[in-house]
């Protein structure tokens, strides 16, 4: 048994490192890609901010570090989600037959966040010296935060890989489902800057309580109303309960 | 042991469908056997199924030995990379000693001089040699083949010693769309007929299957072209 177990961590590492491997690879400084998109996200925003809207930050919060805590969750979930064209796909290194599209999907996850952790503490790091509010107030929570927005997204890409391979028009609705996603989930707001009549509404949403999660565990002069980690991690074992079900059923059925 | 019992698949998405149903066939550790199908399309479908990268759509496969990829397939290369690398991705999955496993390669692919150099910047032949090399270097129960040439002419000889050579300690399996391949090293075939795989112990036999097969695929093709061609006139004759 434990012998199994080692070979699968070790497919597991070797496709992870091959996926890290090939990320961009079609690009010259491909890999260079990967870290600057986050990075122009955070730049976009705070210049739209100084542009467009006031110049104080919201909610108590230092104004890049409120972008940094709200832009690398949401790039853990779509990293998450985004592997929803794995099983459904036809990749090369099904030729191999110790090789699942699970493993696949699993390295796939790894290997983002991998990257995008990194990438957080290098960022985040940097950006709260310069801003001074280094270190996070509680550095668990935050960990804890981003490992299950990679987790929600993770189910929801499984859940969607187990119809697009049945219906592949239905990649299409993970593109609406990712703006919405993208526009809901805090990104560019906390909820103390939304009227409290929407509250209920918007708090449905389990990657606002992540985002709200990660400014809180960061900043001692923001509380977040909303933030449930209870919430995040019931919806994050229910949605991969449903996902891995998904996956599990879908896999006996050829792929279109 | 493989065994397909009732196995049915198909191809989706193409101009050309492709479908085979009653696929029965079992592959021992020590047998030398010959895959043969009348086109590349559906031997793609066979050996997706026997290597699980797609279920079939009917019946059941029952893996009870490990089996390679088939060698020597590249797909998987990053070109952007090294032989070293490329060896290493190999020896992570399959659980080997890079320290042996890497160096054997390289020298059984005879690539010791260009081991470091980019894959897109080395010349096809010295690939293929490296696909080849990984493929038998690793330890199977059945080694599968789609193509038993590799490099030069001059390495066929010694790649073809080495195929013989595996098929002595494990099991073998040819797939290929032409017996020429297979002929050599494999005393029985399976030729996948639509219809229905059909087992020969007499290789000669097989392949006479298989040439009419093949002329009665391509004949179905022509009169589907024909007839797409007689659907287009009266459309051409407006314009």
């Amino acid at each position: 048994m434990s012998q199994l177990i080692r070979t699968q961590f070790n497919v597991l590492k070797a496709l992870t490192i091959h996926n890290l491997q090939g990320q961009m690879a079609a690009y010259k400084y491909g890999f260079a890609w990967v870290i600057l998109e986050p990075l122009i996200f955070i730049a976009g925003f705070r210049l739209a901010r100084k542009f467009f809207g006031s110049l104080a930050s919201p909610a108590g919060m230092t104004p890049l570090m409120f972008y940094v805590l709200g832009v690398f969750p949401l790039y853990l979930c779509f990293a998450g989600i985004r592997t929803f064209t794995i099983p459904a796909g036809r990749s090369k290194l099904l030729a191999f037959p110790r090789v699942t599209e699970l493993d696949l999907t699993l390295a796939s996850i790894l290997a983002s966040f991998t990257t995008y952790f990194l990438l957080f503490w290098i960022v985040a790091i940097g950006i709260s010296n310069y801003e001074n509010v280094w270190p996070p107030q509680n550095i668990l929570e935050l960990i804890m935060a981003l490992m299950a927005s990679l987790i929600l997204g993770t189910a929801v890409g499984l859940f969607f890989s187990g119809l697009v391979r049945v219906f592949p028009p239905m990649k299409q609705f993970v593109g609406y489902l990712s703006f919405a996603i993208r526009m809901a989930s805090g990104m560019f707001f906390c909820i103390t800057m939304i009227p409290i009549t929407v509250w209920p509404y918007l708090t449905w949403n389990p990657l606002l309580h992540v985002t709200e999660m990660t400014r809180d565990s960061w900043f001692e002069s923001y509380v977040s109303p909303i933030a449930s980690p209870a919430y995040v991690a019931e919806c994050g074992l229910g949605l991969l309960l449903l996902g891995l079900l998904v996956e599990r059923y879908m896999r006996r059925i050829p792929k279109v | 042991m493989i065994e397909f019992r009732n196995v049915a698949v198909r191809t989706r998405r193409t101009l050309a469908p492709v479908s085979f149903t009653g696929i029965n066939l079992r592959i021992d550790r020590r047998d030398r056997l010959a895959l043969l199908a009348p086109s590349k399309s559906s031997l793609v479908l066979i050996l997706d199924t026997l290597c699980a990268a797609n279920p079939p759509d009917a019946g059941s496969v029952i893996r009870g030995s490990s089996i390679s990829w088939p060698i020597p397939g590249n797909a998987y290369f990053h070109k952007h990379q090294s032989f070293v690398a490329n060896a290493r991705f190999i020896a992570h999955l399959y659980e080997m000693d890079q320290r042996t496993f890497i160096p054997k390669v390289i020298e059984l692919a005879n690539v010791q001089d260009i081991a470091e150099e980019r894959l897109d910047h080395c010349p096809s032949t010295a690939i293929s040699r490296f696909a080849f090399a990984l493929g038998i270097s690793l330890p199977f129960d059945i080694y599968l083949f789609t193509n038993t040439s590799a490099g030069e002419k001059e390495d066929r000889e010694k790649f073809n010693e080495m195929i013989a050579e595996l098929a002595n300690r494990s099991g073998l399996v040819i797939a290929a769309c032409s017996g020429k391949a297979a002929k050599p090293f494999c005393d029985k075939a399976y030729v996948l007929d639509p219809a229905g795989s059909v087992l020969y112990e007499d290789m000669d036999a097989a392949l006479e299957h298989l040439e009419r097969l093949t002329k009665r695929t391509a004949k179905a093709a022509d009169d589907e072209e024909e007839f797409a061609e007689d659907d287009e006139r009266p459309a051409e004759d407006f314009f």
